[in-house]
């Protein structure tokens, strides 16, 4: 009897983005129930049995009602199985976002019989008939130091059973820091028997091995993710076959990071040449540009007009600029071929490249706007 | 430049004058009061500077005064090594000529080219000033202006900028440097106070980052809270479950019930062991009845002995007893008689005494009425004699009062009588020998005078009569008052009974002897009786009262005093010696009596006593042979015997019983009972204390878990987040403003003093010659002088007095021109009496300077002061000499 199912994790729901500005940030926000929304509707589109979502569902326990109940809300175009475990964010303390869960879905009237939260260690879900065991590793902490998908090696399922686990952590052999927390052996699978080990923590999509996999994040919320915004579509044929898995892209929002030199007018044709290269699709983009090297004023001024065109077109820009504006004798010429201005702007270019403190900071910007009110001010 | 000649006609009091000849270097034009020296100056300003059509109105002040020719000015002059000849006149026929080698400009041209090459701008119409005139607006000085402020115009300013800028480069910024300056300054002021304190935008900034701080603060606080409480709960839930896995309450319960059985069993002995001892003491009960049983006959038995030795001891007793009152009622006896002769005594003395007491107070009250009634008499005589005298004054009816009314109606009459005789006619008689004048048939005394105060009849002896009338209103009025004053007094005095005043005057000093002698016997009176006669004859009515009530026996002599009182002595001695036997006699009576009594009660005493005892042994015999016949002696030791051994018995019972249950160790089953019991009680207590927290702190979460802590302390860390970048992009603009305009403006300090620097270089030589130890401080854009720098103050040039003022003013004039004229600018310096305010020493400095600089440019000084440049040693030209006659 096969067996499909959506693999999913991290939708960090409720999670607030506190460095993006206020307006992306509200769609971000939106974004992430949304991306629930997807992930049901693939489970539609494929017949999937379940969906098994592997902890971090909230970005904390400390949410908003109002999130847990769009979350519960977002389940009910999928009718089959959904099966969570917690994660670091949302552990299951006696009190936590799920104990508030539970208790929402006590409050209603109608009974939520497909979504089953495993919150107690070392209980395994048994799921079409009993054919389908789930194994869970249930964080009731934040953080374990012990490995909690040990006890799937000595639980016995009958023979012909297909055996899931759902772990939220990191695999220590495939980390320079070896001593993660919420350890999950590289070979659990084996020792496990298991058909399939579904694992969440890592926002990015990765393969560990045949039957073990993270699924990440259906939608992006960093910079530094890799691979970000997919689900997985699981099919297992029968137990101890191989799975197939398939990468399926979600995502709305591309979470972007550049770093780019310039030093000359060309560079700064480059720059925007790079930046219409990586970004198809600037409305939904989030772009972290950063931004070295030294240009004079004049081309300083010109590379501020092309980053403000830039922050429009955008969903968001977040630039770092480590630019030195160091004027040039034409720079100088321009703003003064003599006199005392001309004096103050040779003193300032002097501060200016003098050393990285803040006062060579406060020179440059000095500059930049002594020359901006000279281009203001015409000849 | 340098001005060769001047030509002067028609110009105001310069009728035709000509200086020809001026060198380069200095000359001083000497002129006396309007002599027209400072005309001079005037006409040379108005060749160059004025245009020669002007209006008339503007040039009516250059005619003569009264009459309209035309003035008409020639000057010859060089610059930059070119010479020229200017014509210029007035109306009313203006016209203007210049030439040089060869050139002719005429009217306007020639105007423009002086405009040229001297470089001035004149004013759009009518005359010019000193800001229309170029340099000279500057080098040239009019009378009384030397001490004035520099004044620069325009085309001054612009001609020593280019002279220094030759020199040095540009340094100012110029027109377009003052605007970025201005534009950075309105930038930073949007930042900043004058005074470079922040303004709103930025604190307001940092107030919104200041307290979204806290908030964020106070969220993190909250969530930390809340997040204790969820690992509150979760130690909470996690102890629990341990206690449900452990089983730690079953445990407690069946150590308490293990506990609760040993006690019962410990309970169950120790009952045993009190009924034991009941029953011991029952036994003891019973032994002690019997015991008290045998014992009680025993007592009986002693009793009654004791009794009967008692009532024999109490026999024997009363028998002495009886001859001892015998005794004492015969003493007694004897006693009482004594104390009856005895009161007897006293009473009789007492008796004697009271007669003897009488007869002293009756000789005592009648030797005092004695005095009283001679003390009376002796004062009723004197007051019969204050009566009589008494009597007599009062028979005398002249008072004082009187007396003195008296006394002054005769003192008046005498006057007015006095008065009368003044004024009446006085009459001489030098009758014949022996003839008579008789008045009212009385024969007058003719050696004396006559006087007549009314109408008289005179019988002259020999003549017949005649009759005189004494004249005048006067005399009947006086006449009038004294015969009125007259019966007014023999009026009172028939009123008083007396025919004269002399009689009057008698009787009033009887009188007053009358009243001395009453007031003498009053006084004699008072010191008889100065209790008043009344209370002394009262007092003797008293006296004879009391003697009244103190009769004595018929024919009883009257004692004297002295008697009386020794009677009454000696009578009181007896009464009271009688009084003190009777006293003692009493008091043996008494102590007799109460020995008679105590000794019939002792009598009475043992008498019951004797009775008792007897009733009571007989009683006793009675008990006891009773006793004795219910029990005997034998049976009673018998029952005792038997008591005793079941008391032994008993007693071994309960020793053993003790026995077991000290080797139960009572306390320790007793604390172990409690122990376990208040184990499992705080158990209970503590499982439900926790139970019940837990519930708690699970409501409590729930409902702070609503709020979404987590979520509400992100958004707001993101504000607060943002309103940091704000406040950074906000402090980064606005320091970045700050540091620009704290740039430029040190930048244009330093430019400004770069410029100013050859200036000051020319002038310090000057300044070092005149006033030493001083440097100027002058103001790099309008270049006037601010203040003078003297001994580390710094004094504001309208501070400093006038001739330091124009002298000052004339060694920068040294200095600007010295620039000018290295940049062939047209420089010549004219000055008009420039030192009249200074003293002789700071005179020659100024000359000495003006002489050295002279040695490089044109300078032309007129003056009035002749005598102070003589000594100058340098060209004089005497204005009186250049007049064209």
């Amino acid at each position: 009897m096969s067996f499909t199912f959506i693999h999913t994790a991290d939708w960090q729901l409720g999670k607030q983005f506190a460095n993006i500005a206020d307006d992306p940030r509200v769609v971000l926000r939106e974004q992430r129930i949304k991306a629930v929304e997807s992930v049901a509707q693939l489970a539609l589109e494929r017949r999937a049995d379940a969906i098994l979502v592997c902890g971090d569902v909230f970005d904390s326990n400390a949410v908003t009602d109002r999130t847990i109940r769009q979350a519960l809300n977002a389940t009910e175009l999928f009718k089959g199985d959904w099966v969570f475990i917690p994660g670091n964010h949302d552990p299951a303390l006696v009190e936590s976002a799920w104990s508030r869960a539970q208790n929402i879905l006590d409050g209603r009237n109608l009974k939520a019989d497909n979504l089953h939260f495993l919150l107690k260690p070392e209980e395994p879900l048994f799921l079409k008939n009993g054919t389908l065991a789930i194994l869970p590793a249930v964080l009731e902490r934040r953080h374990e130091v012990d490995d909690l998908t040990a006890w799937f090696d000595a639980y016995e399922t009958p023979p012909g059973v297909i055996r899931v686990g759902m772990a939220h952590g990191s695999v220590p052999e495939l980390l320079p820091n070896s001593e993660a927390p919420n350890p999950v052996a590289l070979s659990r699978d084996e020792t496990a028997k298991l058909d399939y080990l579904a694992l969440g923590d890592w926002h990015g999509t990765h393969r560990i091995s045949e039957r073990t996999w993270y699924s990440g994040t259906p939608e992006p919320d960093r910079f530094t993710s890799k691979d970000p915004g997919n689900a997985l579509v699981v099919s297992i044929s029968r137990a101890g076959a191989i799975p197939t898995v398939e990468k399926v892209r979600l995502g709305r929002y591309e979470w972007r990071e550049e770093e780019i030199e310039v030093y000359s007018g060309e560079d700064l044709e480059n720059l925007e040449l790079q930046i219409t290269a990586v970004v198809p699709n600037p409305q939904d983009t989030l772009l972290k540009l950063k931004l070295s090297g030294v240009l004079d004023l004049a081309l300083h001024d010109r590379l501020r007009n092309v980053l403000d065109d830039w922050e429009a077109r955008l969903r968001y820009l977040n630039l770092e600029n480590g630019l030195t504006p160091k004027p040039s004798q034409d720079d100088l010429d321009r703003i003064d071929l003599s006199g005392f201005v001309r004096t103050a702007a040779e003193r300032l270019g002097a501060q200016a490249t003098e050393s990285d403190s803040s006062e060579a900071k406060s020179a440059q910007e000095a500059l930049l706007r002594l020359y901006r009110l000279h281009v203001q001010m015409g000849n | 430049m340098h001005i060769r000649r001047i030509a002067v006609k028609n110009f105001r009091k310069l009728n035709d004058v000509e200086i020809g000849h001026l060198e380069k270097g200095l000359t001083v034009i000497v002129g006396e009061n309007e002599e027209g020296k400072s005309t001079m100056l005037k006409a040379l300003q108005a060749a160059f500077f004025e245009r020669f059509n002007l209006s008339k109105k503007a040039s009516t002040e250059m005619l003569p005064f009264g009459s309209i020719v035309r003035p008409e000015i020639e000057v010859d002059f060089e610059v930059n090594n070119a010479t020229y000849h200017l014509n210029k006149c007035f109306r009313p026929s203006p016209s203007a000529l210049l030439e040089s080698n060869n050139q002719k400009w005429q009217n306007d041209a020639a105007e423009e080219k002086l405009r040229e090459i001297l470089g001035f701008t004149p004013p759009k119409q009518g005359a010019t000033s000193s800001k229309h005139r170029g340099l000279s607006g500057l080098l040239w000085v009019e009378q009384g202006r030397a001490y004035s402020p520099l004044e620069f115009n325009p085309d001054t300013l612009s001609s020593i900028h280019e002279a220094i800028e030759g020199e040095i480069g540009q340094v100012t910024g110029g027109e377009r440097g003052r605007k970025l300056l201005e534009a950075v300054e309105l930038r930073f002021k949007e930042n900043f106070t004058p005074k470079g304190r922040e303004k709103q935008p930025l604190k307001e900034a940092r107030a919104e980052v200041e307290a979204l701080r806290a908030d964020v603060h106070e969220l993190e606080n909250k969530l930390s809270q809340y997040e204790g409480k969820v690992d509150r709960l979760e130690s909470l839930s996690e102890k629990l479950n341990r206690y449900e896995k452990e089983n730690v309450l079953a445990r407690a319960e069946t150590e308490a019930e293990k506990a609760a059985n040993a006690e019962k069993k410990l309970a169950e002995t120790e009952n045993k062991c009190e009924t034991a001892s009941a029953e011991l003491e029952v036994a003891k009960k019973s032994l002690e009845i019997t015991q008290g049983e045998r014992s009680g006959r025993d007592v009986k038995i002693k009793q009654l002995e004791k009794l009967e030795s008692e009532i024999l001891e109490i026999e024997k007793l009363l028998e002495r007893s009886e001859e001892e009152r015998n005794e004492a009622t015969q003493s007694h006896r004897l006693s009482e008689e004594r104390l009856k002769n005895a009161r007897k005594d006293s009473e009789r003395t007492r008796r004697e005494w009271i007669v003897a007491q009488r007869k002293l107070k009756r000789a005592e009250t009648l030797s005092a009425r004695d005095n009283l009634t001679e003390r009376l008499d002796k004062a009723q005589s004197v007051q019969e004699k204050i009566d009589d005298f008494g009597k007599l004054a009062a028979a005398i009816p002249i008072d004082k009062r009187t007396m003195a009314s008296l006394k002054k109606m005769d003192g008046d009459l005498a006057k007015k009588r006095a008065a009368l005789e003044a004024i009446a006619t006085t009459i001489e008689f030098l009758p014949r020998e022996g003839r008579l004048v008789t008045v009212d048939n009385e024969v007058v005394d003719v050696a004396d005078l006559y006087r007549i105060k009314e109408r008289t009849s005179l019988d002259l002896e020999g003549f017949g009569e005649l009759v005189v009338t004494p004249g005048g209103e006067d005399i009947r009025h006086s006449r009038a008052a004294v015969e009125n004053l007259q019966s007014d007094l023999k009026s009172s005095l028939d009123t008083l009974g007396y025919s004269s005043i002399g009689e009057a005057e008698e009787d009033f000093r009887k009188k007053n002897e009358l009243l001395i002698e009453i007031e003498i016997s009053q006084s004699h009176l008072d010191g008889i009786v100065p209790e008043g006669l009344e209370e002394l004859e009262s007092n003797i009515k008293a006296r004879r009262g009391e003697l009244a009530s103190l009769t004595v026996g018929e024919g009883e002599p009257s004692l004297s005093v002295e008697t009386a009182r020794e009677l009454e002595e000696r009578a009181r001695s007896a009464e009271e010696e009688s009084e003190k036997t009777r006293i003692q006699e009493e008091r043996t009576v008494e102590a007799e009596n109460k020995k008679l009594s105590a000794i019939n009660e002792e009598w009475i005493e043992s008498r019951t006593a004797l009775q008792i005892k007897r009733r009571e042994r007989e009683s006793l015999e009675k008990d006891i042979k009773a006793g004795r016949a219910s029990n005997s002696d034998e049976q009673l030791k018998e029952e005792l015997r038997k008591a005793e051994r079941q008391r032994d018995e008993r007693e071994r019972a309960l020793n053993e019983l003790e026995e077991q249950l000290d080797a139960m160790s009572p306390e320790f089953i007793r604390s172990e009972r409690e122990r376990t019991q208040e184990v499992l009680s705080n158990l209970k207590q503590q499982i439900s204390k926790e139970q019940q927290q837990a519930h708690d702190i699970k409501i409590e979460l729930r409902m702070i878990g609503q709020t979404g802590l987590g979520e509400t302390l992100e958004e707001k860390r993101s504000e607060f987040t943002q309103a940091e970048q704000r406040l950074e992009r906000k402090e980064k603009d606005a320091s970045a403003w700050r540091l620009l305009k704290e740039t430029l403006e040190e930048a244009e300090r330093g430019a400004k003093e770069t410029f100013i620097a050859p200036v000051k270089e020319r002038l310090q030589p000057y300044m070092r010659y005149v006033l030493p130890h001083t440097s100027l401080n002058l103001n790099a854009d309008s270049l006037a002088i601010d203040s003078l720098q003297r001994d580390g103050q710094e004094e504001p040039f309208q501070a400093l007095s006038m001739g330091t003022r124009e002298q000052i003013a004339v060694l920068a004039r040294l200095a600007l021109a010295e620039i000018l004229l290295e940049d062939n600018k047209p420089v010549a310096i004219i000055l008009d009496d420039p030192l009249v305010n200074s003293d002789d020493r700071r005179f020659k400095l100024m000359t000495a300077a003006l002489r050295n600089a002279a040695k490089k440019m044109q300078i032309l000084i007129l003056t009035c002061h002749e005598q102070r440049y003589l000594t100058l040693g340098t060209t004089m030209v005497q204005l009186q000499d250049c007049y064209k006659d």
